[in-house]
């Protein structure tokens, strides 16, 4: 004797099933287009490092703002959105060009320069008096406005949308 | 439409020839340019005015799309938006019995008026001109006082 049950929709169930996967691939694409063409925050970044130009008192500070623009890199990955500033680049432009009121301290030829930005730092001058640098946390800045702006859920919604219909 | 060749450079003019034929303010396209102008207005060599400094924040590739170029044959084409961050800059002598906030409030206005006015001479899309801070920023280490605003708009290049 044999039972057969029939579960009503049972293969629309399993096709939507093994389509979950890439539904939520798509997800994933969709927001990370959402990140770098939507919120575009390597513009963020550069709008803050601009304000440095015009809100700042300390002589000499363009020269590295700018190199601080120039800097700014945006690439996507695997899973997300990678802005950062390009270390190499910064290193070589320390080294290159050492201005009167911060680049004469030989501690700081080569360094990472957005890292003392960001944090501040005190640079032993030797010609001038040390300057103090207060630190200017423009990473933590793009990263406060544009997190309301990042909405998670259009991972989900191509998911979602699925099961809807 | 604007061709390839040479393609921010020409956006770059039409926004300078914009801010020249519309207003008495000096455009820019980098703070190289607004020191050098400073120099030249400390010198004498020209009025004290303010300063319209453009920088780039983004450009976005959009579609690409057939179009018609100017003798009417079909081209291809793309849609490129633009993103500027804009700043309106004096300095401390520029009509220097009035608050700096008032006199840069007033340059604002005065650019919102003519691009949403005269934007349609440009050969841009969807112009939009934007504040982005309520307060202007301080004084900088030049002297230089600055209000920022937001320039979007999107044109089409010819590929």
């Amino acid at each position: 004797m044999t039972v057969r049950i029939k579960i009503e929709g049972m293969n629309e169930l399993t096709a939507k099933s093994n389509n979950m996967i890439a539904q939520i691939e798509s997800g994933k694409r969709r927001f990370i287009n959402f990140l770098t063409h939507s919120i575009q925050i390597d513009a963020v970044v550069i709008r803050y490092i601009n304000r440095m130009i015009y809100d700042t008192p300390e002589p000499e500070w363009y020269e590295r703002t700018q190199n601080l623009k120039r800097a700014v890199m945006s690439e996507e990955t695997e899973n997300g959105v990678r802005v950062y500033m390009n270390k190499g680049y910064l290193q070589a432009v320390s080294n290159r060009y050492p201005t009167k009121a911060t680049g004469l301290d030989p501690q700081k030829k080569g360094v990472d320069y957005s890292w003392y930005v960001h944090e501040g730092t005190q640079f032993n001058n030797i010609y001038q008096k040390d300057v103090v640098m207060e630190g200017r946390p423009f990473m933590q800045q793009t990263w406060e406005e544009i997190l309301p702006r990042i909405d998670p859920l259009i991972i989900l919604q191509p998911l979602l949308r699925m099961w809807r219909t | 439409m604007i061709s390839k060749e040479n393609f921010i450079q020409d956006i770059k003019t039409e926004l300078s020839n914009f801010i020249i034929n519309n207003t008495d303010y000096y455009p820019a396209f980098g703070y190289d340019k607004v020191r050098r102008l400073y120099s030249r207005i400390g010198r004498g060599e020209l009025a004290n005015q303010p300063i319209i400094h453009f920088s780039v924040l983004s450009t976005t590739q959009g579609t690409r799309q057939p179009v018609g170029d100017e003798n009417g044959e079909k081209v291809e084409g793309r849609k490129v938006y633009f993103d500027f961050g804009v700043y309106t800059v004096i300095n401390a002598s520029y009509r220097d019995t009035q608050d700096r906030g008032f006199i840069l409030d007033e340059v604002g206005d005065n650019l919102k008026n003519i691009f949403d006015s005269q934007g349609d001479s440009l050969p841009f899309n969807q112009v939009k001109f934007s504040s982005t801070l309520d307060e202007l920023m301080g004084e900088n280490s030049d002297g230089l006082y600055a209000s920022e605003y937001e320039l979007e708009f999107w044109v089409m290049k010819e590929l």
